[in-house]
């Protein structure tokens, strides 16, 4: 039972008792007073009478005349005259009077009086006595009538007191909802603070919730920290910082694979003179500054776009990926600038050469397959010394290339409602479905070839129609769901994330499913999670109280940030597929996937693993702590 | 003729029981009580207020065995022999004070309905039944049958039987002498203790009203002195 019932109850039982306590009190004092007067006046008429009668003749007339006069005008039960030796001389009674009050008020506060008495004198003699019983229904009638006004103003005591008691304990227990809340956020690990409430009770609860938040969020922030750097050993170059091979040719292989990234793109290879030679000539800590500088230079270059990505694939070989670049940029001379700006120095006091060679792919090469066009550019560019060679055999040759076409397209298949939900399996650790993860396919043109997220996405973001695809997204995976009682994930985009008419529209769509919603799962891309901090709390502040689960996908460059996540009480992980892949053979993946798996339990979230390529590696995952897995060998 | 609160006693066997106890120890003063009104006389009054409750008590003693008669005489004159006829104003210094028999008795003086209060009390004691005894306002001739000055007095009236006329016990005149023979009296009203303490009147001293009446009022300080 709540607090406030429960005070409720008290402050109507205080009330109760209160009330009923003066209620019986007055009315039992207004009892023995109405008694009081009544038994004076009896006494005080009879001795008045009597002393009439005892100045009077006492001939039978004139008694019995006197008797009535006082009878008649008075209010008298009886008026009785009782000689000495017992006979009645005269008497009056009054025949019986309807009663004033309900005969049951009149059991339970009866009037009792006693009669009032008094001798007559007849000279020496006594003439006998008088007995007078004044009648008692006025004041009966006066009880009831005062019993009835206490009764009424009870009643409006009691409101009043129900009325300002519920004030009263809304404004008591105002600070108790905050502390009820933060109770369940951290129940839920959404590990947040909130301002000290000024009630003493209160204030140290919330006091000692704060502490325990701060404590979990500083072993948190630790704990990520030394992920952090776990993941930079596994999977950046000590020297220059940039991604280490096997890393590098691991995101390569996934834009080669993945449904959601580019349709195509460059794979840039730039390499340095012979290491051996240039350390002997100019020392290697010159060597070692100007690897540096290259790579920096590069970082800058990589991070101009998204999705970019730069790697040191052995001592003198650098790569940049560009997925979304197509054969017609200018990025060859962009990237031969950059490299230009980065080491020139060197380049011209020791006659260097750097050579860079380009190879163009399109999803679904393999990767040593682009690895030998890359190789082969080199070698024409370091033939034909100095400029970037591209070798453009795999280009995507798609119908549209400009923004306007995929935005006619793009608005046709809206229209038209040429999108479909495709479906992967995600399973837990018993191998049963935790959900289906269904990306979206689009139609450009009718019965034309259905285009992964990854080949329309990038065009939808520039043509500012992602919310609208995301819209449609939600909506088919609603009607899928309502023929289909599995669960389903969905994948959003960081723009629907940050746009409030989005997700006005999305909490307004799944509150009047609440038994599907709470069947829905939510991908957001952990970039926009970092990055759009606080449209992403909004957005599972918005959402999540509906009954659906929210959880980020391609989880894997940001896990030092975690720490910031506790306070939004976040359902699970995915992890990338970049940091999965070849896990058996890397212990230092395994590590950081353990730690990872750790940290994300205490915080509360279930740990996925993406593009699990073989039942194997699936067992191995789920020994390390993921709670599910997905991918190609997961069916 | 019989009260009903005499009636009533009798019903109640309990209550018949211990009224005839307290009369078979001679009178309704038990020596507890006695001992108690000394002590209060002793300090409020001094040595004469002490011997004064000693000597009543002697009286009530000797007059406990005797037949009514005597117990009228004996009483009438106790009383009229010890006490002195003085106004209220004097004693008191209030017009009208009804003294209870303890203060009579400590002051040694009281008016007329002093006197009759403490006879009244006295032969109620003494067993007298209270439908006999009735306290009398009389107008009283002084000076002969033919004076014109007259004075408010009280009496005792003594009834043997309910239609007869009564004796009076008076302080002007201190024989008993039958009311017919009291020319010089005239009766007004009578009453006495009977009915005022049927029903709810049981405990007067809860009732702050009864204090209102100046018969009960000294029935009620009679009572806290020790005097039923």
């Amino acid at each position: 039972m709540s607090l406030i019932r429960q005070l409720w109850i008290a402050i109507a039982v205080v009330t109760l008792l209160a009330f009923s306590g003066s209620l019986v009190l007055g009315t039992l004092s207004a009892r023995q007073y109405l008694e009081e007067q009544l038994r004076i006046k009896n006494v005080d008429n009879a001795t008045s009478l009597a002393l009439s009668m005892s100045q009077l003749p006492k001939d039978p007339v004139t008694v019995d005349l006197l008797l009535a006069a006082q009878f008649d005008a008075g209010h008298y039960e009886y008026i009785r005259v009782v000689g000495p030796d017992g006979k009645l001389l005269a008497a009056r009674e009054s025949k019986a009077v309807s009663p004033l009050a309900p005969t049951w008020f009149m059991a339970l506060a009866p009037i009792q009086v006693s009669e009032g008495s008094a001798q007559i004198q007849d000279g020496w003699r006594q003439f006998g006595t008088l007995h007078l019983k004044s009648l008692s229904s006025f004041a009966y009638r006066n009880l009831w009538h005062g019993t009835l006004e206490l009764l009424a103003w009870f009643a409006v005591g009691a409101t009043l007191c129900g009325v300002l008691g519920t004030a009263l304990l809304k404004r008591l227990l105002s600070p108790l909802d905050r502390v009820v809340d933060h109770a369940k956020a951290i129940g839920e690990r959404r590990f947040i603070t909130t301002p000290e409430s000024t009630t003493t009770e209160f204030r140290t609860v919330v006091a000692a919730m704060n502490q325990l938040s701060s404590r979990v969020g500083t072993m948190l922030s630790e704990e990520s920290a030394r992920l952090e750097a776990l993941r930079l050993q596994t999977q950046h170059d000590a020297v220059t910082g940039v991604l280490n091979r096997s890393h590098f040719l691991n995101i390569v292989d996934e834009a080669l694979e993945s449904e959601q990234a580019p349709a195509g793109g460059l794979l840039a290879m730039i390499r340095m003179p012979d290491l051996a030679d240039l350390n002997r000539e100019l020392g290697r800590s010159t060597v070692d500054a100007m690897l540096q500088k290259l790579a920096s230079g590069l970082t800058d270059f990589g991070n101009s776009q998204h999705g970019w990505a730069v790697g040191r694939l052995n001592g003198s070989d650098f790569a940049v990926l560009a997925p979304d670049a197509g054969p017609g940029d200018d990025l060859p001379l962009r990237l031969s600038e950059s490299v230009n700006l980065a080491v020139g120095e060197y380049m011209r006091n020791a006659e260097l050469q750097i050579a860079i060679g380009l190879a163009s792919y399109r999803r679904g090469n393999t990767l040593p397959q682009l690895l030998s066009h890359a190789d082969m550019a080199l070698s024409k560019a370091i033939e034909q010394g100095g400029h970037p060679v591209l070798e453009a055999v795999n280009a995507i040759l798609h119908p549209i290339t400009d923004l306007a076409g995929w935005r006619e397209g793009l608005c046709a298949a809206l229209d038209a409602r040429r999108l479909t939900l495709h479906a992967f399996p995600v399973l837990n650790a018993k191998g049963q479905l935790l959900h289906n993860e269904a990306p979206v396919r689009l139609q450009l043109e009718r019965n034309g070839e259905w285009l992964c997220a990854g080949e329309f996405m990038s065009w939808a973001a520039r043509a500012g129609l992602i919310e609208r695809i995301d819209l449609v997204v939600l909506e088919l995976a609603l009607a899928h769901m309502r023929k289909d009682s599995r669960p389903l994930c969905i994948n959003l985009s960081s723009e629907s994330m940050c746009s409030a008419s989005s997700l006005s529209a999305f909490s307004k769509q799944l509150a009047d499913l609440p038994d599907i919603a709470a069947r829905l799962w939510i991908d957001l891309p952990e970039t926009a999670a970092y990055a759009h901090i606080d449209a992403f709390r909004r957005f599972c502040a918005e959402l999540k109280p509906l009954g659906c689960r929210i959880g980020l996908e391609h989880v894997g460059q940001r896990v030092g940030q975690i720490g910031e996540l506790s306070e939004v009480g976040l359902d699970y992980l995915k992890i990338a597929r970049t940091i999965t892949r070849g896990v058996a053979l890397n212990t230092g993946s395994q590590t950081f996937l353990r730690g990872l798996a750790t940290i994300a339990h205490a915080m509360g979230m279930e740990v996925i693993a993406e593009g699990v390529g073989s039942a194997d590696e699936g067992k191995l995952l789920i020994s390390l702590g993921m709670d599910g897995v997905t991918g190609p060998g997961i069916s | 003729m019989q009260s009903r609160q005499f009636q009533s006693a009798a019903q109640n066997s309990a209550a018949a029981f211990a009224l005839s106890l307290v009369m078979l120890l001679g009178g309704a003063l038990a020596a507890p009580q006695f001992d108690r009104l000394q002590a209060i006389a002793a300090s409020r009054y001094g040595e004469a207020g002490s011997s004064a409750v000693r000597a009543w008590r002697a009286m009530l003693r000797d007059a406990e065995t005797e037949p009514d008669d005597q117990k009228l005489k004996r009483v009438n004159d106790f009383f009229n022999r010890r006490l002195r006829f003085i106004d209220d104003v004097e004693v008191w210094g209030e017009a009208d004070y009804w003294a209870t028999p303890l203060e009579t008795l400590g002051r040694g003086a009281g008016d007329c309905e002093d006197f009759s209060i403490a006879k009244y009390v006295t032969l109620k004691a003494l067993g007298i039944p209270e439908e006999r005894m009735r306290l009398i306002y009389v107008r009283a001739q002084l000076g002969g049958p033919y004076s014109r000055l007259t004075q408010a007095h009280m009496v005792l009236g003594y009834y043997s039987t309910p239609n007869d006329e009564p004796v009076v016990l008076d302080n002007l005149i201190s024989e008993i002498r039958p009311a017919a023979t009291r020319t010089d009296l005239f009766p007004i009203f009578s009453f006495n203790a009977q009915g005022l303490w049927v029903g709810g009147g049981n405990t007067p001293a809860a009732s702050p009203t009864e204090r209102l009446s100046r018969w009960r009022d000294v029935l009620n300080r009679m009572r806290e002195e020790g005097i039923e």
